[in-house]
């Protein structure tokens, strides 16, 4: 596979682009890896420090000033802001759902309608999270609607 | 005009539109049950028709923008729908379309306001479901692909 890296202008947006006949599995993986792979939280875990995968996240939440991550059953909390990671994670699979909470779309099951313009993401472990109205047009774009 | 405030002028115009047709249909429904065969309309029910419709599209100010919950979202509507009840009827007695003592005319008002309510929360959520039907879809597609 031929590698190509072109400099690029001050400002300009950094990108990688893929040129392949098809998206096979191993691309897929390589694709996923980039997007996600971009680093891991640390965590206090019963005042020990924890790594953790950013991958293996499902959400963030901000509760009385403070933020959680959530993995499959585990619960831990986190030293960053919520408008902190969801700077440092633009572009990734993280996506601001409401004011207080950050999902990883990765890990979204589906989607179900909501009251009030709002929709209901329902994650792979089985927790449900709304998907604030102000939000709800973000996530179209994201998505490519 | 901020962003919100844009959004705010489509829903208004929008709901007035939606408001103006359903008001046309029901006066129609409310002339042919009321009034005799050869009732003349004056012009001015049409006036009447669109100031009708511009006070019930303001009740849309009732849902705020900002995150609030299940349950105040369901007290909303409920506080929404008894806006449109008290303007609808407002209006029917302020232009005298109810003739005062008939009980009638405020209880086919009253149900024509719950029919278009239902018929309107229906359409919104049909519509509501099928766009997370394309989000899954969507959804899919981007998990297939590895996201962005």
């Amino acid at each position: 596979m031929k590698i190509t890296i072109q400099d690029i202008a001050p400002g300009e947006e950094e990108e990688i682009i893929v040129r392949c006949r098809e998206l096979d599995e191993s691309l897929l993986r390589m694709i996923h890896g980039l997007k996600t792979g971009r680093g891991k939280f640390t965590v206090t875990d019963n005042d020990k420090i924890r790594q953790i995968d950013a991958a293996d996240i499902y959400y963030f939440e901000a509760v009385d000033n403070k933020v959680f991550l959530y993995l499959e059953r585990d619960v831990f909390e986190t030293r960053y802001k919520l408008y902190e990671i969801e700077q440092e994670y633009a572009n990734t699979d993280f996506f601001r759902a409401s004011k207080s909470v950050i999902i990883n779309l990765s890990k979204v099951k589906q989607f179900a309608p909501d009251f009030g313009g709002r929709f209901e993401a329902q994650m792979m472990n089985g927790e449900k999270l709304i998907i604030s109205r102000q939000y709800v047009p973000m996530l179209k774009k994201r998505l490519g609607m | 005009m901020t962003e919100n405030g844009k959004k705010r002028m489509v829903e208004l115009l929008l709901t007035f539109c939606m408001v103006t047709t359903g008001g046309l249909i029901v006066c129609v429904v409310y002339i042919n049950i009321f009034g005799p065969h050869d009732t003349l309309l004056k012009a001015d029910i049409l006036w009447q028709l669109l100031a009708m419709a511009l006070l019930c599209s303001l009740g849309n100010f009732i849902h705020p923008y900002r995150e609030i919950s299940r349950r105040r979202i369901m007290l909303n509507r409920c506080l929404h729908y008894l806006y449109i009840n008290a303007a609808v009827l407002g209006c029917g007695y302020g232009f005298a379309w109810i003739d005062r003592g008939n009980l009638l005319m405020p209880v086919v008002m009253m149900v024509g306001i719950l029919l278009v309510f239902v018929a309107v929360a229906s359409v919104i959520w049909k519509l509501h479901a099928k766009e997370s039907e394309i989000l899954n879809r969507k959804l899919k597609e981007y998990q297939r692909i590895g996201g962005v």
